[in-house]
């Protein structure tokens, strides 16, 4: 059974064709660069916007005004690479003073407590009354079971903050695909339509893979129940590089032509930033649409 | 005559002994009085007031104030400039540092303002004259009470148009905690307006 959709609109994002070309190797050496930059901790936001930009004149046909950018960014790459690695340096020698600074600060302050607390307190409450207490205790700071609580938070957060710093990246590393509902929320989803009524949509991407990644997503339309990654072309392809910690929404507007069950799917693909090769990540989000006559 | 003095054993006895023979005398007056018996700096005599304050073995009684602007813009008032400060400070550091070394800093403010602040304003509210509760239940009751109500916030604001998101959440928490920490100010400088033993 021939499927027809007539896809109405799509984003001012990259959308392009079923028949997406092949990034030039260059585009794909200049993302492995500036992925790994990232990864360090360098600000790519620059880079990553002229690769987007790069990725969009590949997908017009633009092939080599595309390289053009990727040559340009493969030039700035070493540069900002040197730069991440001293300002690594700096941070590290800044942390250091900063840590011995406040340990100084700290023990300075406990060994003279008696004649700054002391002399302040007596400054701002020399002339109140004095009368003996009921022995109800009312100091946060003063409590030795508050304190020994909070040098336990410190110690607990001390280790956590150590940890952090010492292996340089967090822990979880993820991705994530999600579809929106029309108003741009979870929720919402159309079930039945009508032939040739518009279904608008949000397909939304996030990057948790603390370094930039080239993220691919596929949507395809198919009345079968096959898992994905599916077989064939796609319908659409949307593709962006995302910073670490970015979230990408792209509006997603088609019309069903025909009438009967149909899923829209959208598979998450990555370029792998260490070999450069598109990889399915094994995420995907899935809609089941009716489609009524008239 | 002067004498020398084990601070931790024998200073408290001093002070307590000065505070018993003359009632309702100033601070100054004490510090003066038992700097000389012990022979030690008026410092340290005056720290050591100040934590027996803390501990409740003192009671500090200052002339009523009038209204609630001359208790906030008494040493009284300086806790809640404080707190409102820490609260402000923790809004422009998760609102404007995104990386590099003030990291850390996002990092505590942002666990403080999430995780005590909203609690610790609740509890001051309503408990604003500081002795009603055990310091040690002021922290668990701050904590717990955070957990509790941050979460409603959320719940709140996914009602709402802005839904739970990093700005919303984190203007709502600051708001939230600001409006309880003044109403806490408010009943806190009534409480300081009332005359107590020494002003009666």
């Amino acid at each position: 059974m021939g499927l027809a959709v007539l896809v109405l609109a799509a984003l001012s994002l990259v959308t392009v064709a079923v028949e997406a070309q092949q990034p030039p190797r260059s585009l794909l050496l200049a993302y492995g660069n500036v992925s790994a930059i990232g990864a360090e901790g360098g600000n790519v936001t620059g880079l990553v916007a002229t690769l987007n930009e790069a990725i969009n004149l590949t997908e017009a046909g633009q092939y080599d005004n595309a390289v053009g950018l990727a040559l340009s960014v493969l030039n700035q790459a070493p540069a900002l690479a040197r730069q991440v690695e001293q300002m690594r340096f700096i941070e590290a020698v800044a942390y250091g003073a900063l840590g011995a600074l406040a340990v100084g600060a700290l023990t300075l302050l406990y060994l003279r407590r008696r004649e700054l607390v002391g002399s302040l307190w007596l400054r701002f409450r020399g002339g109140d009354r004095v009368t003996l207490g009921g022995g109800r205790a009312r100091g946060f700071l003063t409590d030795s079971e508050v304190l020994a609580v909070l040098t336990g938070l410190v110690i607990v957060f001390a280790v956590f903050l150590a940890a952090h710093s010492l292996t340089g990246v967090e822990a979880t590393q993820f991705s994530a695909i999600g579809l929106l509902g029309p108003g741009g929320r979870i929720g919402g989803y159309p079930t039945s339509v009508a032939v040739n009524q518009t279904i608008n949509l949000y397909v939304l991407v996030y990057n948790h893979m603390n370094r930039p990644i080239w993220f691919v997503v596929y949507i395809y339309v198919t009345n079968n129940t096959t898992p994905p990654p599916l077989p064939g072309s796609p319908l659409l392809t949307y593709q962006r590089v995302l910073l670490s910690n970015e979230t990408w929404v792209a509006p997603l507007s088609l019309r069903l032509n025909e009438t009967g069950d149909f899923r829209l799917v959208g598979e998450l693909w990555m370029y792998n930033p260490l070999n450069l090769t598109l990889t399915y990540t094994g995420e995907y989000v899935q809609l089941w649409v009716n489609a009524t006559g008239g | 005559m002067r004498r020398v003095v084990d601070v931790d054993k024998d200073l408290h006895g001093l002070i307590r002994a000065a505070v018993s023979r003359g009632r309702c005398t100033t601070v100054n007056q004490l510090v003066e009085v038992v700097s000389r018996e012990a022979g030690l700096p008026r410092s340290w005599v005056a720290y050591e007031v100040y934590l027996m304050w803390k501990r409740g073995e003192l009671n500090i009684e200052h002339e009523p104030f009038e209204n609630a602007v001359m208790f906030l813009a008494s040493v009284d008032g300086v806790w809640y400039w404080v707190t409102l400060a820490i609260t402000l400070a923790s809004l422009a550091v998760v609102m404007l540092v995104k990386g590099g070394l003030l990291m850390p800093i996002r990092y505590l403010l942002g666990a403080v303002s999430v995780l005590f602040m909203p609690g610790y304003s609740i509890v001051e509210a309503l408990y604003p004259r500081g002795d009603e509760l055990a310091p040690l239940e002021r922290l668990a009751l701050s904590i717990g009470l955070s957990l509790a109500v941050v979460p409603l916030v959320g719940l709140i604001l996914n009602y709402t148009p802005w839904g739970i998101r990093l700005i919303p959440v984190v203007v709502s928490n600051t708001a939230l905690t600001i409006a309880l920490l003044t109403v806490a100010a408010l009943r806190k400088a009534r409480y300081a307006s009332t005359p107590r033993d020494c002003f009666t």
